[in-house]
């Protein structure tokens, strides 16, 4: 039998409900009944306490007489009531005087009387009172009366109640399965969606919405509840797609361990990365798979740091690949801690790194060869440089050592052997010795390029104004015939090289200064000007200028824009203007016409 | 009074010549002693009965080079003041400043131009000679 508290709700509600109008109308029942039965009882004994007492009125003359007939009469009375079914009057002796029955009456007087009072059994009333005459007691009276009629009124207020219990229990029950659905039917629902949800898991069925009142927020709490939960199972399933998503496609291997080193997660790159399939490699530990013994201290270590929650979350170690070969892995391990602050897993990301490395080493050994390479081509050029100061060094003596004979003796024949030349040999000898003199300038020339290009710079604050007067000084020292008219700024300081920046101011002057020669009022300005935030140097002349389509060639060594009969030269001193304003990292430039003059402008940085 | 007389460490007999020529062109009277290397400069010194007047040195010399007869000139007493012209081709810088610090008067780069080597003899004339000689004249050269 199913006990009560497994019984389905609705069942719960029919049996209290029912159940409990049931007890209580067989409560009232029962109640009524016993009323009934004493309320009848009370009156039947009255009744036939008057009944008696007449006839002990009416028989005691008879029995003070000693009548036994009058006695019979007076008893026989009785046949009127046919509920009386027996009366005997005892004499004071106590035996039986008279008596009455009815015919059918099963009536077996006790031979003494009975104590005074009445008595009732299942089917009579037996009233017993003694019969006296002035004051004194004669006799007894029994009178016995059947309770038939009681009975069958009784048992009629029974069958009512019955028939009242039972219509009521009907109505109950009736009242009941109308009523519980209001209370069940929705505690029914919520049932019926909760089980549907947890079995298929789905979350989204829905208990229907009944009214305002407890059930009804309880309702629509539960489905408000629901709709979070699917809310949330699509978000949380979403996220978990993009997860799988990526720990799939990432080139990171991605390993999720057990706290007893067994594979739990195994991705594809992980799979690329050390050749075992997920399926071979779960449940197997790091040492059966991708840990050499020689490693295994250092694993241990790593691992019981991670355990312990002390770090070991990043390192690089070797590793084994399925076909055997030992790869290089960077590891970036995280303990994953459970609710309770335990760990429960250890996830690692793992990036093979064998490939960078050999790259980086050779990268390395190449850098090393390099730099080797790069000191043995220093040392190289050292010594080529010292060989190269050694060969101008003898340019500058024995090449000019002959050329210094060839002017002399030149000279010589021309002013002591004079008498033994003619016109024509004297301009022969003139040319020989002019030849050697303008070849001796060339080489110093080359020289001074050449120290300009390899001397060590010296930076400091110099004063153009200072070099350019110096320089202009010297030039009317050296042609003291010559009228020309010099400008310079007063003031101007650059940083730069002093002896490379007095070379070429010296070098940019004496250019004004021969092609000014055959100009009528000779100027030579040196200015200073700030153009947009930088200060612009300019040297300009009044002079035979040049032609501007030939501006490029101005700064080349040996390059001339005009014959040597015009202008002498070696075409080397603007290159090197142009080389130290290389080597002082700024800008020079050149404007002009034929017949105009020209314009040098440079820009130095500022330091 | 007899004439001054000039050292002349030269060993390029070209040179030697020219300057002779150039001092003799100028009209300056003076002897001339020619050492062809810097020992020979050193030996003459060392025996000489007269010490020169002026010592004209080179540089670029065979075994002892012009610094080194400078600096053993300069090291000893009995020459130390006798003023040291340096008679160069060499146009570095380091060498000007290496015999100015060595003990040099004068450093005069010899000059290719005959005219030039004329103005640069009589200069040194009348400065270190006290010669009677014309103030040397620019000549533009031929």
């Amino acid at each position: 039998m199913t006990r009560f508290a497994d019984m389905p709700l609705k069942w719960k509600l029919l049996v209290v409900i029912t159940g409990t109008s049931v007890l209580a109308l067989a409560l009232a029942c029962a109640g009524f009944i016993a009323y009934e039965l004493a309320a009848y009882r009370g009156r039947a004994g009255r009744d036939m306490d008057l009944r008696a007492a007449m006839l002990a009125a009416g028989g005691a003359p008879a029995l003070a007489f000693r009548d036994e007939k009058d006695a019979e009469e007076t008893l026989a009375v009785l046949k009127v009531d046919p509920h009386v079914i027996a009366a005997q009057f005892y004499a004071s002796d106590g035996a039986i005087f008279a008596s009455y029955a009815r015919a059918d009456a099963r009536d077996e007087p006790p031979p003494r009387p009975e104590s005074d009072g009445q008595r009732f059994s299942w089917d009579r009333q037996t009233t017993v009172r003694g019969v006296a005459l002035a004051g004194r007691r004669i006799g007894t009276l029994r009178l016995v009366r059947d309770l038939g009629e009681m009975r069958r009124s009784l048992a009629a207020v029974l069958a009512i109640s019955l028939a009242l219990l039972l219509v009521s229990s009907l109505a109950a029950l009736a009242i009941a399965a109308r009523t519980q659905r209001g209370i069940s039917e929705p505690i029914l629902d919520l049932t019926r969606a909760a089980k549907a949800n947890a079995e298929r898991g789905d979350y989204s069925a829905r208990a229907r919405a009944r009214g305002g009142a407890e059930l009804g927020i309880l309702v629509a709490a539960f489905n408000e509840m629901l709709d979070q939960i699917q809310r949330r199972d699509a978000a949380l399933h979403d996220s978990q797609q993009r997860l799988a998503l990526l720990v799939e496609s990432t080139p990171l291997g991605v390993i999720v361990w057990g706290t007893d080193q067994r594979v739990l997660e195994w991705n594809m790159s992980a799979e690329r990365i050390f050749g075992w399939s997920a399926e071979e490699a779960k449940g197997r530990t790091a040492d059966l798979i991708i840990s050499a013994p020689v490693w295994e201290s250092r694993v241990k270590t790593v691992w019981e740091n991670l355990l312990a929650r002390r770090g070991g979350t990043r390192f690089t170690n070797e590793n084994v690949a399925k076909d055997g070969r030992t790869i290089v892995c960077d590891w970036y391990n995280a303990p994953l801690i459970g609710p309770e602050g335990k760990v429960f897993a250890v996830a690692s990301i793992v990036e093979d790194i064998t490939d960078r490395k050999r790259v980086q080493d050779e990268l390395q050994s190449l850098t090393a060869q390099l730099e080797r390479r790069v000191t043995e081509r220093t040392a190289e050029l050292l010594t080529l440089n010292k060989e190269l100061e050694a060969f101008s060094y003898s340019v500058s003596h024995d090449l000019r050592a002959p050329l210094r004979a060839i002017n002399g003796f030149s000279s010589l024949l021309l002013v002591k052997k004079a008498e033994h030349l003619d016109a024509e040999g004297k301009d022969y000898l003139a040319r020989v010795a002019e030849a050697a003199r303008h070849m001796a300038e060339i080489i110093d020339d080359l020289l001074n390029l050449a120290r300009v290009t390899r001397s060590t710079m010296q930076p400091a604050s110099v004063d153009l104004s200072a070099l350019a007067r110096d320089a202009a000084d010297d030039l009317q020292a050296l042609h003291p015939e010559r009228l020309v008219d010099v400008f310079i700024d007063e003031g101007v300081r650059v940083t730069g090289d002093a002896n490379l920046l007095r070379l070429l101011l010296e070098n940019l002057l004496s250019n004004a200064w021969k092609f000014t020669s055959l100009t009528t009022a000779p100027r030579i300005e040196v200015r200073s000007r700030v153009e947009s935030g930088r200060r612009i140097l300019s040297v300009r002349d009044n002079g035979a200028g040049f032609d501007p389509a030939f501006a490029d060639k101005l700064f080349k060594p040996f390059s001339r824009l005009h014959s040597e009969a015009e202008f002498a030269g070696t075409g080397v001193g603007l290159a090197t203007v142009s080389r130290i304003i290389e080597r002082h990292g700024g800008r020079i430039w050149a404007e002009g016409a034929v017949g105009k003059g020209a314009v040098f402008h440079f820009i130095l940085p500022e330091s | 009074m007899r004439d001054k007389t000039i050292l002349l460490v030269e060993d390029n007999p070209d040179d030697a010549h020219l300057t002779l020529a150039a001092f003799k062109e100028a009209g300056i009277r003076v002897q001339f002693v020619v050492a062809k290397d810097g020992l020979e400069a050193l030996k003459h010194l060392s025996s000489a009965e007269e010490l020169p007047a002026v010592i004209l040195l080179d540089l670029n010399l065979p075994k002892l080079s012009g610094h080194e007869v400078l600096e053993r000139i300069r090291s000893d007493a009995r020459t130390k003041t006798i003023p040291v012209v340096i008679l160069s081709s060499s146009i570095e810088p380091e060498d000007l400043v290496r015999c100015y610090a060595l003990g040099a008067n004068s450093f005069v780069r010899k000059p290719v131009d005959f005219a030039q080597f004329l103005d640069t003899a009589r200069l040194m004339g009348r400065y270190w000679l006290q010669a009677n000689v014309a103030a040397p004249a620019r000549q533009n050269s031929p």
